[in-house]
């Protein structure tokens, strides 16, 4: 079994228990399944099932197969056979099939081992499928695990009926290892052996169409499959080669005797034969699997102007673009051009560029993904939190359709989970009481919202619950060693402990929240995509956390600054304001600290040239810039040597060969390619700031 | 603008023939010379050549870390082979860029020599008093046109960024 199929089942497997969440989350809602939902579960379950057992994970099988008769049973019957005190039970059942299928699909991934033991999800499943049963059961039973079979199977025989041919009376009955699986191809190769024997007219087989229809397959394995012949000696030559094709166990002649009681027609259209050999009572089941079948199709149909793409590809893409726009501008903006007049040139040229642009707009946009995805799951997390912790919870979810960078997508995924965990374990009040004696509505309330900002996209969680309690959270920093006792801290400085390293405010350690990672946790992996966190709250009234990320990390805009003889990046988004200052501006403080006030504000100034320990470079403010730069909740002011100009810039990691000294901690967080070749630096403000902090201290 | 000694610019064409080769146990080493001594390198892992380079310094490294260079869009930072090894920088420099499963880095050396080919069997372990530079020497070797004695290279643990 290659990886391709193992990758590509493991993908589908995902999507369809995402899509089998968003469902069932709808309808508990509802508080019903719609027909439609009905219909859609059990296409997922048929094809979980088909998946799984293609794959030989018969226990995902297993389980799958069990759902999908429980469900035919409510398709058949309509929603209104699970009565309403039952639904809960049965939403339930679902998530905790759900939760099975996941981690089973976790440790596929992880390459372990699957669970052996399935018989107390199957016995759920077998219990409650009996309760919506009710008094007809034994009738139901009898017809729902045939209804999982396509049609074309047949309904339990005691007996071995033949399948014999008016036309074709001389025949070979043939039966496969029992368990082989594909029966129908088998079949076919069984057909193909004895092709060449004969004519084709010489000859025919039941049933007829194994090669196209792999419904057949289970009627092959129950009955076997019949090759049938005009005359004895040609099945004569024939039984040896059948007996000589693989995997087939058992193989006999049989001669076409009219009075059999499933004679046939003569096998003009495959169709009108299944009718036949199926009993009355099956074609009502037959006909509702034949519309799933369709309704799969048409989604087929749907999705086939979709195609997933291995993400190191779309990264390649992107470098290559990277190169191509750095390379149009090494060859327009050549010194050997200087001077020259070259009017097609420069046409030329100019329609290269908007090429270019336009290839980097494309390939961006394709790594483009909604955040929807990662909004839905929350939807599950919020759902079982509330009945874990009987807290009455609402989730709104606003600009699901705000679409960012497919690597950001996923490194924001595990932050947004840990804050709404906290703010169903920690933000929204324990007892409904308190909530009604704040005046707040007895539901609470969490908010997950996207939004777009230009270059930035801004996530937020806002819940209404209690709010953080400043005490309470200095009291706890204060014994965690994270601060000072005596020392006055601001409201703003006491939240920012809530980001710190070992900080949990909950001292009883739940099953969701407080797993010994914290908050500190969601700033890393938040800035690790260059984005930051800030926490706002008011006591009482709840708390919004808000992530700051950058749209893409791969292309940004950039100031090209130069301090002595090297280039330095830094980000435009950072930069607040640019100017000129005179020495006399500048304010000293005690620790030889140098200081500039902007706007009623005094903000530090750090010197690149000293920060970085560079030997070239000017000392005094009036030959230099100042650049006031802002990340999150730092700002600050930077001196350069000047401004080389606004550019967008390829962003390329450093090799790991330098940045495991640590350089990332003084801000270099990468570097880009300018149009000449050389190498620019591109800074990451809230890193010097940090850095040059613990200098002064 | 980095320019490429056409003589080395594609090593790798060496490497398929040495592989057939692998039998005779006999292996392409590239004679440099930093600070007067001979060094050999393994031709298999050896990238490109380069005469000119531009190194954009980068800050708080080690002394012998020089910066990164623009190698066709791959940025790849170069090591002072004599400043690695505690000695004053040189006058001329020639930098061979090495490649280990697509790790690049690049070393500062004073000048490149010639490929010999060494049989295995040849090159001789290390003295273990030695101290200093033989923490990156595997072993030594007496070339036969009897230009000198030539250290080999323990590449491996010039990609293992934490020396010097």
């Amino acid at each position: 079994m290659g990886n391709d199929m193992m990758e590509a089942y493991l993908y589908e497997m995902n999507t369809l228990l995402e899509q089998l969440d968003d469902i069932v989350l709808a309808a508990e809602e509802a508080k019903t399944f719609s027909q439609e939902d009905v219909n859609e579960i059990f296409r997922i379950m048929h094809t979980i099932k088909g998946s799984s057992a293609m794959m030989e994970f018969n226990t995902l099988m297993t389980v799958a197969h069990r759902i999908e008769d429980m469900f035919f049973i409510i398709r058949d019957k309509g929603m209104d056979v699970v009565s309403d005190d039952l639904r809960p039970e049965l939403f339930e059942l679902i998530f905790h099939s759900i939760d099975f299928f996941r981690g089973e699909i976790e440790k596929l991934e992880n390459d372990e081992p699957l669970t052996e033991d399935i018989d107390n999800i199957l016995a759920n499943i077998n219990r409650f499928s009996k309760k919506i049963q009710g008094g007809d059961a034994d009738e139901e039973e009898a017809q729902a695990p045939a209804a999982a079979e396509q049609a074309g199977s047949d309904a339990p025989a005691g007996h071995e009926e033949i399948f014999g041919s008016e036309e074709f009376p001389y025949g070979i009955h043939v039966f496969f290892e029992e368990g082989c699986g594909m029966e129908n191809l088998r079949s076919f190769m069984v057909l193909n052996a004895v092709r060449d024997l004969c004519e084709p007219s010489q000859m025919d087989c039941w049933p007829a169409d194994v090669e196209t229809n792999p419904d057949t397959a289970s009627f092959v394995a129950e009955k076997g499959f019949f090759v049938r012949f005009v005359s004895p000696d040609i099945r004569d030559l024939a039984l040896p080669v059948v007996a000589e094709t693989g995997s087939v166990a058992e193989c006999s002649p049989f001669d076409y005797v009219v009075e059999a009681p499933a004679a046939e027609e003569p096998p003009v259209a495959a169709p009108a034969e299944a009718k036949a050999a199926a009993p009355a009572p099956k074609a009502p089941a037959a006909q509702p699997a034949a519309g799933a079948n369709n309704k799969q199709q048409n989604a087929n149909h749907q999705k086939e102007s979709l195609i997933s793409v291995n993400l190191s590809k779309l990264d390649e893409l992107q470098a290559v673009v990277g190169e191509i726009v750095i390379t149009e501008s090494m060859v327009t903006a050549s010194p050997d051009l200087k001077g020259l007049k070259l009017d097609s040139f420069t046409q030329a040229a100019r329609q290269l560029r908007a090429l270019t642009d336009q290839l980097q707009d494309v390939s961006m946009a394709l790594r483009m993904v909604a955040v929807s995805a990662t909004f839905q799951k929350m939807r599950r997390i919020v759902r079982d939190m509330s009945k874990k912790l009987g807290k009455e919870v609402t989730l709104t979810l606003e600009g699901e359709d705000t679409e960012v960078d497919k690597t950001i997508v996923d490194s924001i995924g595990d932050p947004i989970m840990h804050i709404v965990r906290n703010s169903m374990d920690h933000g929204i009040e324990e007892h409904v009481e308190d909530r009604i004696a704040a005046g707040k509505d007895p539901t609470g309330h969490i908010t997950l919202s996207a939004r777009h900002t230009g270059s930035e996209v801004i996530i937020q969680v806002i819940d209404d619950g209690q709010g953080a309690d400043d005490d309470a959270i200095l009291n706890k920093a204060i014994r965690q060693g994270l601060a000072v006792p005596g020392m006055d801290y601001s409201h703003k400085d006491i939240l920012n402990f809530l980001l710190m390293p070992g900080f949990s405010t909950n001292t009883e350690v739940t099953e969701y929240s407080g797993r010994g990672v914290g908050m500190d946790v969601v700033k890393s992996n938040v800035e690790s995509v260059g984005g930051t966190v800030t926490i706002t709250s008011e006591k009482g009234r709840g708390m919004t956390t808000t992530l700051k990320i950058p749209l893409t990390m791969a292309i940004m805009d950039g100031m090209e600054v130069r301090v002595g003889t090297s280039a330095f990046t830094v980000p435009i988004q950072n930069i607040r304001q640019i100017f000129r200052v005179t020495d006399d501006q500048i304010i000293h403080d005690a620790a030889q600290g140098e200081m500039i006030e902007i706007m009623g504000n005094f903000y530090s100034i750090v010197r690149a040239k000293e920060f970085y320990q560079m030997m070239d470079g000017v000392e005094d403010f009036e030959d230099g810039i100042l650049l006031w730069v802002e990340s999150g909740e730092t700002s600050f002011c930077l001196f350069v040597d000047e401004l080389i100009g606004e550019q967008q810039v390829v962003v390329k990691p450093l090799p790991n060969y330098v940045t495991d000294f640590g350089i990332r901690d003084y801000g270099v967080a990468g570097c880009t390619i300018l149009g000449d070749g050389s190498i620019s630096i591109i800074l990451e403000v809230s890193s010097i700031y940090a850095m040059a902090r613990s200098y002064a201290r | 603008m980095s320019q490429e000694n056409g003589l080395f610019a594609r090593m790798d064409e060496q490497r398929n023939p040495a592989d057939d080769q692998a039998q005779t146990d006999t292996e392409k080493y590239l004679v440099v010379t930093s600070a007067g001594v001979l060094y050999g390198v393994n031709t298999r892992h050896i990238e490109t050549i380069l005469t000119e380079i531009s190194i954009t310094w980068l800050p708080m490294l080690p002394q012998h870390i020089r910066g990164v260079i623009n190698l066709r869009g791959a940025v790849v930072p170069i090591l002072d082979f004599r400043l690695l090894l505690g000695q004053e920088p040189g006058e001329k420099s020639c930098t061979i860029v090495l490649d280990s499963e697509g790790v690049q880095i690049g070393i500062m050396v004073d000048e490149v020599d010639q490929t010999v080919d060494i049989e295995k069997e040849n090159i001789l372990p290390v003295p273990s008093q030695q101290a200093g530079e033989n923490k990156l020497v595997s072993g030594m070797c007496t070339l036969q046109n009897g230009s000198g004695t030539l250290m080999v290279l323990d590449t491996s643990l010039l990609f293992n960024g934490q020396l010097g």
